[in-house]
């Protein structure tokens, strides 16, 4: 029985949806169909499922996370795009593959979007690759090693750090300075103080700089 | 024994003078002096021995030429002529002192030597003008001195002067005031004696101005104080005598006659002084017979032993009074010719003495008794006589008023100088401290102004500090925004063209033949564009793109604000191998400083339109250069204001060294090196 499986591949960089395209079509089950559409940024890619969601849905979606924004500025990453396309198709497998291999990063996309495949680039070969399509293709959700590791790391922890602190640790580590952090967290300086001094207090930092804080929470596995 | 030890103590002074005169040192001399001195006023020697040493003394002080030496060894000497008798000597002596002290301006020694010499001239009874100049200067002298037992003998001597020359109130004056001072001192023998002085001069000049009472008061209060002394009898007794007197001239023969008799009855009356004893019977005699006793072989024989015992020891005063007493006695008898030959004694004793009262009185005398020519002639003599004395008499006084004056005008003079050195003084105290007070307002709106100045220094220091800090933050900024760039192109550029390529490259390992062979190469080539990449982004990463930047970011805003703010074309250059970043704030606020004050006198003085800087680094030394195309100034002849002053204190500060080059109407130009070895963080 002839499977087609029809695909949007959304990343800016086309020699990725190259090696994607070259690693599937070499690795595609005989009985299988690939139908592949591709996308370089945001705008191309909604047009895309919003014609899909209409005509024939996606089957899968791989998503980058940085992409060129929408033009009207409503879409901003694959973030967007795949919660877009759990709205219009929401049969369709999602998977992620970002360069990002940061446990904050991770955390976020695990529970905003919560991906049938999280596949992180760094350590993803053309076999792994070709591995987590026919798995998620069976019984979704294929994570890749990396990610194992971080969601194995925070059931270990026992620290609880909310989102508004984790979103703090992330920015720091950015190297984004703290008199800074009000233009992109809607708190005031004060509690953004009070808030680091807490999470200094959680990681048990005694020198009480910033850089410790930092290196302890990415140790935990936080960022 | 003494005797010759002292003689053999002042043979060695005499030969060591002689012989050691250069060697002798001056404190040698001075106790020479002294000693000499000593041995000149010591009473135990005989008055011989201490002429001697006195002279010696002042031959001595004479050598050394210290005039305050020679007036106390004059004054030595002085008294010992004194008491010699040498009184011509005893003159000049005081008369070369009085110059000394006027020239040594020593006013103890002016007043005693004026007093001398007024003793001098009064003793000799010649030139009591003279004495009256003297002591009416010396008394002056001593009040404000307190010298008040001298200020009384010469004030004693004045009223004798006075008295003598008929001046019975200047007299009194002169008593009386003696008299008060008196009264401050201590009653002792030597006192004592001035009071009865003054007491007996006191009660012949108020006789003398007809208030008999006065008189009579001042005898018996002489009398009381001869008492008191201890070898006062014969002063009592003549008290008594000179009291009987006015009690005769007062009309009251009665009293008169009984205190005549009162001095007869003391028994060794006679043994004591016979003349006095004379004269107090002629007295006696006389009183009686003006009180109209008419026993006139008694009171004959009285006068003429009165007469006798007065010829017989030549006496002139007691002579003259029983010659006159005796001619008025016997011309009362009508006894013509005895009354001449007494008359004509007196005359001619008188004459001798010039008692002039007494001649006058034997001149009226002898004109009554001689009759015709003989007795005008005689009648003539006193009317001559008696007017030229009044003449005299007033000469005499008007010569003490005009002395009397004159030291009035010089006390006056003094005075007014004494009020316009007061004045002087006060004038120089407020003077001084005004101008104490306007140096020290002066010296605190200095120190103020420095303070001020130091303030604003540090407050320009501080801007400039706050200055880099922005800057110094705005390039830390523009760096992490830079670092998240390149981080962000690695990541999302590079990192993703090779993680496609790589994948792509993994799906073609399965894969053979010349179709897979030819996409390899096109891998391949893709990968020799990321190295292309990669070298771009190290190559970005390697240039430091705000390195440095940004003190010089900050020189350079502050050229181009002050160039536009003082209407000046600039030209900036700077090389970029300094490493600002490595140098100490304090050293860049200098540097910045020295700038800001070098534009400063170029717009003020220097009338340029243009102006060079420049930044360059040598041999680790970083040579700033600030040139105009102004006017220039003459190097050695401008005063350093305080710009220079600033400029150069600050180039020392950072350790460098500063030329300045200037050519008139060419430019100047200021080089300055800053070593980076002291400077550097």
């Amino acid at each position: 029985m002839n499977q087609v499986i029809n695909i949007l591949m959304v990343d800016d960089h086309p020699i990725i949806i190259e090696g994607y395209q070259n690693t599937l079509m070499a690795t595609k089950k005989d009985n299988q169909t690939l139908i592949i559409d591709t996308a370089n940024d945001c705008d191309t890619a909604d047009l895309l499922m919003r014609r899909a969601a209409r005509e024939k849905p996606y089957d899968v979606l791989f998503f980058d996370i940085r992409i060129p924004p929408s033009r009207d500025g409503l879409l901003t990453s694959g973030e967007d795009l795949a919660k877009l396309s759990k709205q219009l198709m929401p049969n369709a497998k999602v998977i992620i593959l970002t360069m990002f291999n940061e446990s904050y990063r991770i955390h976020n996309i695990i529970k905003n979007i919560n991906p049938d495949g999280f596949l992180i680039k760094s350590d993803l070969t053309s076999s792994e690759l070709a591995e987590a399509f026919q798995h998620i293709m069976v019984s979704p959700p294929y994570y890749s090693s990396t990610v194992n590791q971080f969601l194995n790391k925070l059931i270990v922890n026992e620290i609880q750090v909310d989102e508004i602190n984790r979103k703090i640790l992330y920015l720091l580590s950015q190297g984004i300075k703290t008199r800074s952090l009000t233009e992109h967290i809607d708190l005031s300086m004060s509690s953004i103080e009070k808030r680091k001094k807490q999470l200094k207090e959680l990681f048990s930092i005694e020198d009480g700089k910033d850089e410790t804080l930092i290196s302890e929470a990415r140790n935990k596995g936080f960022i | 024994m003494l005797r010759t030890s002292l003689i053999l103590i002042f043979l060695f002074f005499n030969i060591s003078w002689k012989f050691l005169a250069q060697d002798i040192s001056e404190t040698n001399q001075y106790d020479s002096i002294l000693k000499l001195r000593n041995l000149g006023s010591d009473l135990s020697l005989s008055l011989d021995e201490r002429l001697k040493y006195s002279k010696k003394a002042v031959e001595l002080s004479k050598i050394s030429g210290v005039d305050s030496l020679i007036l106390r060894s004059n004054r030595v000497l002085s008294t010992v002529l004194l008491y010699q008798g040498q009184y011509e000597v005893f003159k000049n002596l005081n008369h070369k002192s009085l110059a000394l002290a006027k020239k040594m301006n020593d006013s103890a020694e002016i007043a005693q030597s004026s007093h001398n010499i007024g003793w001098f001239y009064f003793q000799s009874r010649v030139q009591n003008d003279s004495a009256y100049y003297y002591l009416n200067n010396a008394v002056k002298l001593y009040k404000p001195l307190r010298k008040i037992s001298n200020q009384i003998d010469a004030l004693q001597n004045l009223s004798d002067i006075l008295q003598v020359e008929k001046d019975y109130l200047g007299s009194e004056e002169n008593a009386i005031e003696a008299l008060k001072l008196l009264d401050n001192l201590p009653e002792n023998d030597t006192n004592l004696r001035k009071a009865w002085n003054l007491y007996n001069i006191l009660g012949i000049v108020s006789l003398e101005l007809n208030q008999f009472e006065k008189s009579i008061e001042y005898h018996q209060k002489a009398r009381e104080i001869a008492k008191k002394r201890e070898n006062g009898f014969l002063s009592m007794l003549f008290s008594i005598n000179n009291e009987a007197f006015v009690h005769r001239e007062k009309g009251d023969k009665e009293t008169a006659q009984k205190l005549y008799k009162e001095i007869l009855e003391e028994d060794n009356l006679f043994d004591l002084d016979p003349t006095f004893y004379a004269l107090v019977s002629d007295n006696l005699a006389y009183t009686q017979f003006l009180n109209g006793d008419k026993d006139y072989d008694k009171l004959d024989k009285i006068f003429k032993r009165a007469y006798k015992i007065a010829d017989s020891l030549d006496d002139p005063i007691t002579k003259l009074a029983t010659t006159i007493d005796m001619a008025h006695f016997y011309k009362a008898q009508n006894k013509i010719d005895s009354s001449l030959h007494y008359a004509k004694e007196t005359y001619d004793l008188a004459k001798l003495t010039s008692e002039n009262d007494m001649l006058l009185e034997s001149l009226l005398l002898l004109s009554e008794l001689k009759p015709g020519e003989e007795g005008k002639k005689y009648l003539n003599e006193h009317i001559k006589l008696s007017d030229s004395l009044l003449q005299h008499e007033r000469g005499i006084r008007n010569k003490f008023a005009r002395v009397q004056f004159e030291t009035d005008q010089i006390e006056q003079e003094n005075e007014r100088i004494a009020t316009q050195r007061f004045w002087l003084l006060i004038a120089s105290i407020v003077l001084l401290v005004t101008l104490f007070l306007l140096y020290v307002i002066i010296t605190q709106r200095a120190k103020n102004k420095e303070l001020q100045f130091e303030k604003d220094q540090q407050q320009a220091n501080e801007e400039i500090y706050n200055l880099m800090l922005s800057q110094q933050d705005k390039v830390d900024e523009a760096r992490a925004q830079e670092k998240k760039r390149i981080s962000e192109e690695i990541h999302d550029g590079i990192l993703g063209r090779l993680f496609g390529t790589r994948l792509s490259l993994d799906t073609f390992n399965f894969k053979d033949g010349p179709e897979a062979a030819k996409t390899r190469l096109q891998y391949i080539n893709d990968l020799k564009n990321i190295e292309q990449d990669i070298r771009k982004i190290s190559h970005d990463l390697n240039t430091d793109f705000v390195a440095g930047s940004g003190f010089m970011d900050i020189v350079d805003a502050l050229i181009q604000s002050q160039a536009q703010a003082y209407n000046l074309n600039y030209e900036f250059h700077h090389s970029d191998d300094i490493n600002w970043e490595d140098l100490t704030n304090k050293t860049k606020i200098h540097i910045y400083r020295i700038l800001q004050e070098s534009m400063q006198n170029i717009y003020k003085h220097a009338e340029a339109t243009l102006i060079k800087i420049s930044f360059e680094l040598k041999n680790n030394v970083i040579l700033m250069t600030i040139s105009d195309d102004g006017k220039g100034f003459v190097l050695n002849k401008s005063k350093k204001g305080i710009g220079l002053k600033n400029i150069n204190s600050r180039v020392e500060e950072v350790n460098g060294l500063v030329e300045f080059d200037s050519v008139i109407d060419e430019g100047t130009t200021i080089l300055i090196k800053i070593p980076l070895s002291n400077n550097q963080l």
